[in-house]
């Protein structure tokens, strides 16, 4: 499989077609892996892909406007890299979408297969340029049992899980800096005038920067993972992003990245959308 | 145990002057009688200004030693604090620690000639040494100041002229960018005005302060007008915090400039990375 | 002197210190993070991990410290000194970890500016550090001339587990000559053959870290590379977040920002900052020296194993590998120095 991958990305760069690849390479152990950006079409060799490339790779497009790239993508990536695209920050002509076969991947710190392989519907990806490898689709679809659980739980329980998860915040913000819809140039959480957020690490200024980036990545997330795997003290964003992707399906009706032709909820106005947030 | 490095002396706005719609003048004096006698600085070195409430900010002292009945600053409007400094009136209670840094170094420099070269707000920076150049005029030579602004408006310290031009051997060359009614002086960037002026190399020292562009063309004039990296002077402006050499963020290589400088000569300078 | 103590005793003695002092040890929570936290009881003492996820740094350095609080009213300004710091016992790092904080020492003591908030706390905290057995693969402490799985420097008293169930235990300052003294009852004399197990561990936990990097070398290399296109592209990974230096036992860059509650009444407080945010040198009005990741980037390896050499004869930075295994996208920062063209 990692040969394949290799070839294809080794022709896209010797014939011009891209200028730079991002794939995986190996990191610091044997199951670590890292992003790799490859220019050269005779540096392929590093490239792999298995059970512990957990980055979403789409995150780069954003970074890198000014080139044509090839990327790699699981299934629940392109969903992402479609995402981006239709937020027009760049367009489908300046990537070429290599999608890998993948059987879940594993969280490098907990050495758990991820929550969101268990029902995944994309391990044979769809809408790529290339495909590696082939997999087998979950038959259930993704459910919300755990967010379903979560919200059963009173406010005074649920106010007390989540202040003991920002009191272990150390506001490092690899959460936003991972997150591939979090590209704003000029974030709120640095801005100085006026001044949204305090540089004061307290549980409070922690919780208000994690609910503001959750209500603007809201319809735009694809519940892809990154933030809560870049997460250095197990906070489990999941939850949150799991809870947006509930709400944008039973309010909206709608899944990020999920197909092209539908604006995300809050871009769009319909007499018929769901008005329950609006006392 | 010593004084605490973080904590402010409290002072007290005495006096607030508009010099150019984005630059006003400021007085402060210091409210501790015995702090006010042991508060003491030399030119080029600066202080951090405390607006309580909003925050911390660096300033250059704009008056000289010789000069020191209150601290005076000159700010620009730029940002977040300097925003709120703009805001205060005579009367306010404001925070001041320092001093800190390296000052320009006067004793090296006795019977020089000394050329002051100012872009904009960089005048500010360097109004402390010109007075204390001033003060001290016996111990130097001929004193130029080559000072320009975007226009006749942008010109800080007008009314300061005409008490410097009094002192024996001072020449003050004013320039703008662009002309205006009634400007009688001259017309023009300051390089190409020092290229007019031709100043001779011998046994001077060059100050300069003021906008990076304005700062990389004049060097290029003085060094073709046959100055030595070693007689060009300026200082450096970072991003500081502390000013104490610890917050980490103004380093060019291993140099803090909040403790190593700010002042530099261009003979240092070409030592560094350029990073600044 | 050396003494031996018992794991058993271990954890009375942390009973007895709980009551009288703040203790701080790795505590592990429902997400399987471990953390240093305060103690309630000798029982939530975690010590099965080698590595706490964030390091014990922020226990004497804060990551927000409240300088002071400041009160404005009609009859002017008011400064409002904070609480002194309280006895606290830092118990269960490493020698990574206690190392990290004779670092920082050095720097908040330098050019005659004396940072009182971290030389009070530093004074107030007695450290009792655990010697490592095993390694982590991110490991490379022995890579530093004072860096080992035994090493002493910055802690009070070092615990070496040498024999089942039982810890040489060493006093290597004042502190720890106080607390042993002061405890004592669950203390014995080490022998002769208990200090010699030490060396025997040390040899074989030294034995365990593969990764050995000659950091002489390493700085030959930086000085001359600033300019070199090595950081042109070692850098894209990066995400430019602040993960690999807030987990840092050395990294201790600061910001000083004020927040105010009201008209009143505001508070100035240190705050952690880090080389890798933009904001960090952008100066009002926009203009920034480091403005791309690649300069900042730079700066980190540039600062840890060149810059502070200069200035303090060490490296800033005790290979803990924290810094690998935080960062999001595996950033191995022994590869990246070791490979600096």
């Amino acid at each position: 499989m990692d040969k394949e991958l290799q070839e294809i990305i080794k022709k896209l760069l010797a014939e011009k077609k891209v200028d730079w690849a991002i794939g995986y390479e190996k990191a610091y152990d044997e199951l670590s892996t890292r992003p790799a950006f490859v220019q050269d079409a005779n540096d392929t060799a590093r490239l792999i892909f298995n059970k512990y490339c957990i980055n979403n790779l789409g995150l780069y497009l954003t970074k890198f406007k000014k080139n044509k790239l090839a990327v790699v993508c699981k299934g629940c990536d392109i969903a992402t890299v479609f995402e981006l695209i239709k937020e027009k920050q760049f367009s489908r002509e300046n990537v070429v979408v290599i999608g890998v076969a993948c059987e879940g991947v594993l969280d490098k710190k907990t050495g758990k297969q991820l929550e969101k392989c268990e029902n995944c519907r994309v391990k044979q990806p769809k809408g790529a340029d290339f495909t590696v490898g082939t997999g087998k689709d979950s038959a259930a679809p993704k459910n919300f049992l755990d967010v379903v659980e979560f919200e059963k739980k009173s406010s005074k329980e649920k106010a007390e899980f989540w202040n003991r998860q920002f009191e272990k915040c150390i506001r490092c913000y690899a959460c936003r800096n991972v997150c591939p819809v979090c590209y704003c140039p000029d974030c709120f959480a640095n801005r100085t005038m006026p001044e949204y957020l305090n540089k004061n690490v307290d549980a409070e200024e922690n919780k208000l920067f994690h609910m503001i980036r959750m209500q603007h990545v809201f319809g735009r997330c694809t519940d892809c993972k990154a933030c809560d795997t870049a997460c250095p003290v197990n906070i489990p964003l999941t939850l949150l992003t799991k809870k947006l992707a509930k709400d944008a399906k039973e309010l909206f009706n709608y899944e990020s990245g999920a197909d092209m032709d539908v604006l995300p909820p809050l871009s769009t106005y319909n007499e018929a959308d769901s008005e329950s947030d609006i006392l | 145990m010593a004084e605490n490095i973080y904590k402010p002396h409290l002072a007290k706005v005495v006096e607030v002057k508009v010099e150019t719609v984005d630059i006003k003048s400021y007085k402060f004096e210091l409210l501790d009688p015995g702090v006010r006698k042991t508060f003491s600085w030399k030119a080029g070195q600066f202080l951090i200004l405390d607006i309580f409430g909003v925050g911390e900010t660096i300033f250059t002292f704009a008056n000289p030693q010789t000069r020191n009945e209150f601290i005076e600053c000159s700010i620009r409007k730029v940002g977040q604090v300097t925003e709120a400094i703009h805001e205060l009136e005579a009367g306010a209670i404001v925070g001041i620690r320092g001093p800190y840094g390296n000052w320009f170094p006067f004793d090296k420099w006795q019977g020089k000639n000394l050329l002051y070269i100012a872009g904009g707000v960089g005048l500010a920076a360097l109004r402390s040494p010109i007075e204390f150049a001033l003060d001290t005029f016996k111990d130097f030579k001929k004193k130029t100041i080559l000072y320009g602004a975007r226009s006749p408006l942008d010109i800080c310290y007008k009314d300061r002229f005409s008490d410097w031009e009094k002192v024996p051997d001072t020449e003050i060359i004013l320039t703008a960018d662009k002309g205006a009614e009634g400007w009688k002086h001259k017309v023009g960037f300051v390089p190409t005005v020092l290229k007019e002026v031709h100043l001779s190399p011998a046994d001077s020292v060059a100050i300069i302060c003021g906008p990076p562009i304005m700062i990389k063309f004049v060097l290029k004039e003085l060094l073709d007008l046959g100055f030595t990296p070693e007689q060009i002077v300026t200082t450096l402006e970072m991003r500081m915090k502390c000013g104490l050499g610890k917050c980490g963020r103004c380093n060019v290589k291993n140099i803090y400039i909040c403790k190593d400088g700010p002042v530099f000569t261009y003979a240092q300078l070409k030592e560094l990375p350029d990073e600044y | 002197m050396a003494y031996l103590i018992t794991k058993e005793n271990i954890k009375n003695l942390l009973t007895d210190l709980i009551k009288l002092k703040a203790v701080f040890a790795p505590k592990k929570d429902a997400e399987d993070t471990v953390l240093f936290g305060k103690l309630s009881s000798s029982s939530e003492w975690h010590g099965d991990a080698l590595l706490t996820h964030t390091t014990a740094k922020d226990k004497v350095y804060l990551q927000s410290e409240t300088f002071f609080k400041i009160k404005r009213n009609k009859s002017g300004v008011t400064i409002e000194d904070g609480p002194e710091p309280e006895e606290t016992v830092i118990f269960g790092c490493r020698p990574c970890d206690a190392r990290g904080f004779d670092i920082i020492g050095k720097l908040f003591n330098w050019s005659n500016f004396v940072d009182e908030y971290y030389t009070k706390r530093i004074a107030k905290t007695t450290i009792i550090c655990i010697s490592c057995e095993k390694p982590e693969s991110t490991c490379f402490c022995t890579s530093f001339t004072k860096g080992s799985p035994v090493n002493e420097t910055g802690s009070d008293v070092l615990l070496t587990n040498i024999k089942d169930g039982k810890y040489l235990a060493e006093s290597i300052t004042d502190k720890g000559r106080k607390l042993i003294g002061d405890n004592s009852k669950y203390f014995t004399e080490a022998s002769k053959a208990d200090e010699e197990a030490k060396v025997t561990f040390k040899a074989e936990a030294e034995k365990k870290i593969a990764k050995k990097l000659d950091l002489a070398e390493v700085k030959r290399k930086l000085e001359p590379a600033f300019e070199s296109v090595y950081w042109d592209t070692v850098h894209l990974p990066c995400v430019k977040c602040g993960a690999c230096t807030f987990v840092c036992p050395t990294c201790y860059c600061f910001d000083i920002t004020e927040k105010a509650f009201d008209n009143i009444n505001s508070v100035r407080v240190r705050s952690w900052d880090t080389c890798m945010n933009e904001l960090f040198t952008r100066m009002a009005g926009g203009v920034n020296p480091r403005t791309d990741t690649k300069k900042r980037f730079r700066q980190r390896f540039m600062h840890k194993f060149n810059y502070h050499v200069d200035n303090f004869k060490e490296e800033l930075c005790t290979g803990c590998g924290r810094c690998i295994k935080a960062c999001p996208v595996s950033i191995d920062i022994r590869k990246v120095i070791e490979e600096i063209r």
